[in-house]
């Protein structure tokens, strides 16, 4: 039986590790099955079709829509540098010439003798696909790109922008709860993946742009402060991703929320290997939670957790992601079959789980994410 | 039931076989649950007689959407406690007999995003708004709408049209015999972007060309070849008709070809139902429409999900639905704050909050967009969200049911001495005697009397005005059902499906100052709860009518009153209780005159915590 809980966020130790990197219109492959990748190694190549502009060239030159195809100097298809010839118009006995240029290097795409417009097309632009994490190349996807095979530790965060990034790891905090400061940005962590615990001040983001730093992944910041930085609210609902300065995931949330113990161990454990990460969210069509990986051979292992498919059982570890006892750990002692009225009033399925700290509460099951160990 | 029409939907509404009444099993596949409800006869009428639901799973691991629709079946079984499923357990047992089973399965769906249409024209106002509307009729969500006449750059244009992968593409523009060059522009604007759909993505984009009909042999020039091109009667073939029935049987046939084909074991449900499928919002729509012809009177509803929020008025006869893309209590939660701004919100809390504790949860619901309050302060704040996602939603639906822009509008000598405005809104608030709340937020609240004020307090509606909630999300069910047996969905509809929470009083007022008498308002009728009051600007108080109670509610105003039947005029109705009883709500019409306190945030908190208090929201809390 599905027994629905929430988010599922996951983290694991270490676990054998697959991505697919695609590009998003058909080009070249540049790699072979079984050659070894870095995260900057660029598996497949292709271009993107320039920007369509329009002309309308009857306006320009005052003639008719149906007279233009004849007033063009140029035909279909013909390639144009800024400023060439496109269209002339003779004028009544030579007088009222005009003639009309290409704003830009271009090509032409198609003439109307109907709304007398001339679409123009810009060069196409190269685009390049990096492999993004460090692995070796299981699969082409012919014209598209490269399946990865890679094995290390991965991380889910609750919120991320600011896209792609790789480096090594250093941590910037010495505790989960503690908060990265602005000091704690210096010149040594140009390049690096930094971590930070329960927030991350202004003055941090900003020397974190300023050193050129990788990416920061803390466990929580302000609302206010995220929004200062990114000069925009956060709006994950429009489909588009968020722009920022720097990759930036929060694993835990908005607030002063301290990283998950977990994580932070995985994190510290790995300090100084080389991570990549991804800062994106998409939470409608198609969810896309923002993680973090740290490629590695497997020895040594140190924590595994995973949040499974979100199934909750009796006996089952699970943490609170919401309220205030957000983070709290403990197990599922009972799962009551009938909805129970939780704090606020609320009548819905709950789960009664036993805290580590001994206390035992009622809680909506979709507010508890399912965890391995205690 | 592939490619099947609109117009074949709706030709099997007519009476069913009087022999024997038939059981029904309907379903909506909702985008995270599938619903299901078995309704059969019980005494005279058509009752709801079990009750079920499953995870819906048309996404992986299961990719495969009959498996939830069984899996909630098979609740519904339990609770019958007999059989519904066949032997095999891949479809329903046929037909009904003692032993259990159904005659007939029907089904509705929103699972997969619903159908994502994008809608243009040459103008905003004319024919790119009446492309919207017909969108927006036929239960699709339109996400974005591109006009000729608009500012955007024509590489913008090509840019949101590649971005926005839909399903589909209304194209209207013109009226036939006029200009051709503008619709044309708008079609090469398509070539141009050559956009592919959301789902089918090997496939061609449906286009669905509904303008002028001169331009239709150089649109099929320019799109024939790269696009699923259909070309359908003008949606505006003069300035002052709207034609909008051609354009929502297309998009039916669209949703159907193109949307429902590619979703995972949609091909496998179709065969399973004994009717068409009908995409979730456009069977809301029709149950709305049913309940509209049950007693007089403008009606409301307004469906709040995490996404999205659709709201549909039936108005003196004229339907109309609005989506309001994303306005939502989850999802979309960041996006209505963004809209009206934290201080807004902030302005329905009775309690302070520490700084940006507001804005950290508003986003933590967005992004962990299942959780629910667990703490009366969390719900409080969600409550608030939704006060203002339904004005917001109002505000978007009274532009949507606009009628015909940029005609003449002739009024008869009798509404210029009736003093009626032409350019009242649409939706008027004074005419709507019905407010129907759909949606989690509204459904799952620990009293109806909160859904109640939320509404009251989003849509301010004036005059006497029921409130009743659709609490067991019957409303897509029936709607689907009153397709096949409109007699048993209007019986199931009047039995099991709204939930009456009472009454709202509220007089129109404009320039009166608080304290200041507005009405005597009295129930009698009512034995034990016979009851009167002299209503003051500024109060809200309710009084008891518990539910099932009917009562006359009779309402006598000062002379510069309105109750919607002119200033001073008596209006007397009778009314049934719920849990919130009658409100009477003296806070004005149409701009409520406590607006003003917003500039002291504690006076202002003040007044919302003895609002709260007077009806009993949240009890038990002190702020």
């Amino acid at each position: 039986m599905i027994v629905g809980c929430g988010t599922g966020l996951r983290k694991t130790g270490w676990q054998p590790l697959q991505r697919e990197r695609l590009l998003a219109t058909p080009g070249e492959v540049l790699v072979q099955v079984g050659q070894q990748v870095e995260p900057d190694t660029i598996v497949a190549r292709s271009t993107q079709s320039g920007v369509v502009i329009v002309v309308n060239v009857a306006h320009e030159l005052g003639i008719d829509p149906q007279e233009v195809p004849s007033a063009m100097v140029v035909p279909e298809g013909r390639q144009l540098e800024a400023g060439n010839m496109l269209a002339r118009s003779h004028g009544l006995f030579g007088l009222g010439r005009g003639e009309c240029h290409a704003p830009m290097t271009c090509r032409v795409v198609s003439v109307s003798a109907v709304t007398g417009q001339v679409l123009l097309q810009e060069p196409p632009t190269a685009l390049e696909l990096p492999a993004f994490l460090a692995g070796k190349v299981a699969e082409i996807v012919p014209q598209r790109g490269v399946v990865i095979d890679s094995a290390g530790s991965w991380i889910q965060a609750a919120y991320g922008c600011g896209g792609e990034s790789w480096g090594e790891l250093r941590l910037g905090v010495a505790r989960p709860a503690e908060v990265l400061t602005g000091d704690a940005i210096t010149a040594a962590c140009a390049g690096k993946i930094v971590v930070g615990g329960a927030g991350v001040e202004l003055t941090a983001l900003r020397a974190a742009v300023s050193h050129g730093v990788a990416a920061l992944v803390v466990g929580g910041m302000e609302a206010q402060s995220l929004h200062e930085f990114l000069g925009s609210d956060v709006e994950l609902g429009s489909g588009r991703p968020e722009e920022s300065p720097l990759p930036l995931l929060l694993t835990e949330g908005f607030g002063a929320l301290a990283m998950d113990g977990t994580t932070f161990e995985i994190l510290r454990s790995r300090q100084g290997d080389r991570a990549s990460v991804l800062g994106l969210t998409q939470i409608r069509a198609g969810v896309v939670r923002p993680e973090i990986i740290i490629p590695w051979a497997g020895k040594g292992l140190t924590t595994s957790e995973d949040a499974g498919l979100g199934e909750l059982s009796p006996g089952r570890p699970v943490r609170l992601v919401h309220g205030v006892d957000f983070g709290a750990r403990g197990v599922v002692a009972e799962l009551p079959s009938s909805r129970r009225t939780v704090s606020g009033g609320i009548r819905t399925l709950v789960a009664v789980v036993e805290l580590t700290d001994g206390r035992r509460l009622t809680v909506p099951r979709v507010n508890l994410e399912p965890v391995r160990g205690g | 039931m592939k490619g099947t029409r609109w117009q074949e939907v709706v030709s099997q509404t007519r009476p069913v076989e009087t022999d024997r009444r038939l059981v029904y099993l309907l379903t909506d596949c909702g985008s995270t649950t599938t619903k299901a409800v078995l309704v059969a006869p019980l005494g005279d009428s058509y009752r709801v007689v079990a009750r079920g639901e499953a995870p819906t799973t048309v996404e992986a691991p299961h990719a495969d959407v009959i498996q939830g629709v069984l899996a909630a079946a098979g609740g519904v079984a339990e609770q019958y406690g007999r059989e519904l499923l066949a032997a095999d357990g891949t479809g329903f047992r046929k037909p009904a007999t003692q032993h259990g089973g159904c005659d007939k399965y029907l089904s509705a769906s929103s699972a997969g995003g619903g159908l994502q249409m994008l809608v243009m024209g040459v103008v905003r106002s004319l024919t790119a708004a009446s492309a919207e509307r017909a969108a927006l009729g036929a239960g699709a969500i339109v996400t974005g709408v591109i006009a000729a006449n608009e500012e955007r750059l024509w590489a913008e244009q090509v840019a949101t049209l590649k971005r926005l992968r839909p399903d589909a593409i209304l194209l209207g523009g013109g009226v036939d015999g006029g200009s051709t060059e503008q619709v044309i522009r708008l079609a090469e604007l398509i070539a141009a972007a050559s956009p592919r759909p959301r789902l089918d993505r090997s496939g061609k984009l449906p286009v669905i060309f509904a303008g002028n009909c001169d331009a239709r042999s150089t649109v099929t020039e320019l799109l024939a070849e790269s696009t699923e091109l259909t070309i359908i009667d003008n949606i505006r073939p003069v300035l002052e008709v709207e034609n909008l029935e051609p354009a929502r049987q297309a998009i039916y046939s669209v949703f159907m070809d193109h949307v429902m084909a590619c979703a995972p074991g949609y091909r496998g449900l179709l065969e399973l139902c004994d009717a068409p499928l009908l995409p979730t919002p456009a069977a809301v729509g029709e149950s709305i429409r049913q309940l509209a012809t049950t007693r007089p009177g403008d009606v409301l509803a307004v469906d709040i999900g995490g996404a999205t929020t659709d709201v549909f008025s039936v108005c003196q006869g004229r339907f109309v639905r609005s989506v309001s893309a994303n306005i939502g209590m989850s999802y979309s939660v960041a996006h209505v704050c963004q809209e009206v701004g934290l201080d807004a919100v902030a302005h329905w809390l009775p309690m302070a909050l520490p700084t940006g504790e507001l804005h950290n949860r508003i986003l933590n619901k967005m992004i962990r967009p299942t959780t629910i309050p667990d703490s009366v302060t969390g719900l409080i704040i969600e409550h608030a969200v939704a006060r203002e996602a339904l004005r917001l939603a109002l505000a978007q639906h009274q532009q949507t049911a606009a009628g015909l822009q940029g005609i003449q509008i002739s009024r008869q000598v009798a509404e210029v001495f009736q003093n009626v405005n032409p350019d009242r809104e649409p939706v008027d608030m004074n005419r709507v005697e019905r407010i129907i709340g759909s949606g989690g937020i509204l459904v799952n609240a620990p009293r109806p009397r909160q859904a109640a004020q939320i509404l009251i307090d989003g849509l301010l509606p004036s005059g006497i005005t029921e409130i009743a909630l659709d609490a067991k999300y019957l409303l897509p069910h029936l709607g689907v059902l009153a397709t096949t047996d409109p007699t048993a969905a209007r019986q199931v509809l009047a039995n099991d499906c709204l939930l009456i929470v009472g009454v709202c009083v509220a007089p129109r007022a404009d320039s009166v100052h608080p304290g200041q008498f507005l009405a005597h308002c009295s129930l009698t009728g009512a034995c034990a709860y016979n009851r009167e009051h002299d209503l003051l600007a500024g109060e809200l108080i309710s009084l008891e009518l518990p539910p099932g109670t009917e009562a006359i509610l009779r309402v006598e105003p000062s002379v510069q009153v309105d109750m919607g039947v002119g200033a001073g005029r008596k209006l007397e109705r009778a009314v049934e209780g719920g849990d919130c009883g009658v409100v009477l709500d003296g806070r004005g019409r149409p701009q409520p005159i406590w607006s003003g306190s917003a500039d002291d945030p504690e006076v202002n908190r003040q007044i919302v915590n003895r609002w709260y208090r007077g009806l009993d929201l949240y009890p038990g809390e002190t702020w």
